[in-house]
């Protein structure tokens, strides 16, 4: 029971601290702006942070009355899909997987979305795109939730394992 | 005894098709989605490795991914970061004033004598340095990303280890008589 509680407490503090990260990188997406419309020189730099992933066409990037996201209508739904199904198997504290047919599901709308706007055709809007990303993330995020849980575990176990061995050697 | 898979063939596979991929100017705009041409190379290194731990009787798990990911991502950064730095350099695409405009256009504030002094020392360098930058953001991006993509194949196409077969003890023979 102990530990199993130990275990649980790891898995927690490393969902925990990854939800953390993810967190703050999702809230710079908002930052930026926020930053920039008052004149700081951050923004810039926090704004030049996201360019390795992101085209960055203010166009296509949603607007929350102070300036253009520093990413995408797109990158901004995966990043909080993927931050908030993190934080909800933090809470939980137990993986959730599902099957992998639905990856193939929740990502058709999005590749689809990227495919038309690449041929020239008409794309979405830019909350639609956003809105269609969001589960892609969120699978995302449930799977890399399960991935460290698993991890964490297995590691777990291993420990104690070794513990064992070391205590029956000795 | 079943020898466990190689991790390089998958992640040589996937680290170069990916990355040649990546390094084609119009196909390598997917990464403007989340760097999603990483993610996937890592996401489809982890599935090769996959099936190769199914055939071979082996357990695949998270960690597995994570690291057949973070190879074929460091593959990926290779390969992109050097063709594409030469594709670029070909096409004359990707010169440093590009990058100067980016940057101005972002926002970021910098004194113009200090950009001036690196653009002169990019220019000098003939660019070399360029490529040199860009292999430098391709490998830190390709390990970054090759993970995560290596995490969430190694959640998606999880194999559970296979139960020990037990040998059963022969049938008693039958009483004579």
């Amino acid at each position: 029971m102990g530990d199993s509680n130990k275990i649980g407490n790891t898995t927690r503090l490393v969902l925990g601290l990854v939800t953390g990260l993810a967190g703050l990188w999702t809230a710079g997406v908002v930052l930026a702006p926020w930053l920039a419309a008052h004149d700081s020189v951050l923004g810039g730099w926090l704004r030049l942070l996201y360019r390795p992933g992101c085209h960055q066409i203010s166009d296509r990037c949603l607007d929350l009355g102070f300036g253009p996201m520093a990413v995408c209508a797109r990158c901004a739904g995966l990043y909080l899909g993927g931050t908030l199904a993190l934080l909800w198997t933090a809470v939980r504290n137990f993986p959730l997987r599902p099957r992998p047919v639905w990856l193939a599901i929740v990502a058709a709308p999005t590749v689809l979305d990227f495919v038309a706007g690449q041929f020239g055709l008409p794309s979405l809007g830019n909350w639609t795109r956003f809105a269609f990303a969001l589960p892609l993330g969120g699978l995302a995020g449930l799977y890399l939730g399960d991935a460290l849980i698993e991890i964490v575990r297995l590691n777990s176990a291993k420990e104690k394992q070794e513990y064992r061995d070391e205590d029956s050697v000795g | 005894m079943n020898q466990a898979p190689s991790m390089l063939k998958p992640a040589l596979i996937s680290g170069v098709a990916f990355g040649v991929a990546g390094s084609i100017p119009v196909i390598n705009w997917i990464n403007c989605a989340c760097c999603a041409l990483i993610i996937g190379c890592g996401f489809f290194a982890a599935f090769l490795y996959s099936k190769d731990s199914r055939t071979a009787g082996f357990a695949f798990r998270p960690g597995n991914g994570a690291t057949v990911g973070l190879v074929a991502g460091l593959i990926y950064g290779v390969i992109s970061g050097i063709l594409g730095g030469l594709i670029s350099s070909a096409l004359g695409m990707g010169d440093w004033e590009t990058v100067i405009e980016q940057i101005q256009a972002s926002g970021a504030d910098i004194d113009p004598e200090v950009l001036d002094g690196i653009s002169h020392f990019m220019e000098s360098s003939g660019g070399l340095m360029m490529i040199l930058i860009g292999l430098f953001f391709a490998l830190v991006l390709g390990a970054i990303f090759g993970t995560i993509g290596g995490l969430i194949g190694g959640s998606v196409f999880k194999v559970e280890p296979q139960a020990p077969v037990q040998e059963q003890a022969p049938p008693p023979p039958p009483p004579v008589g």
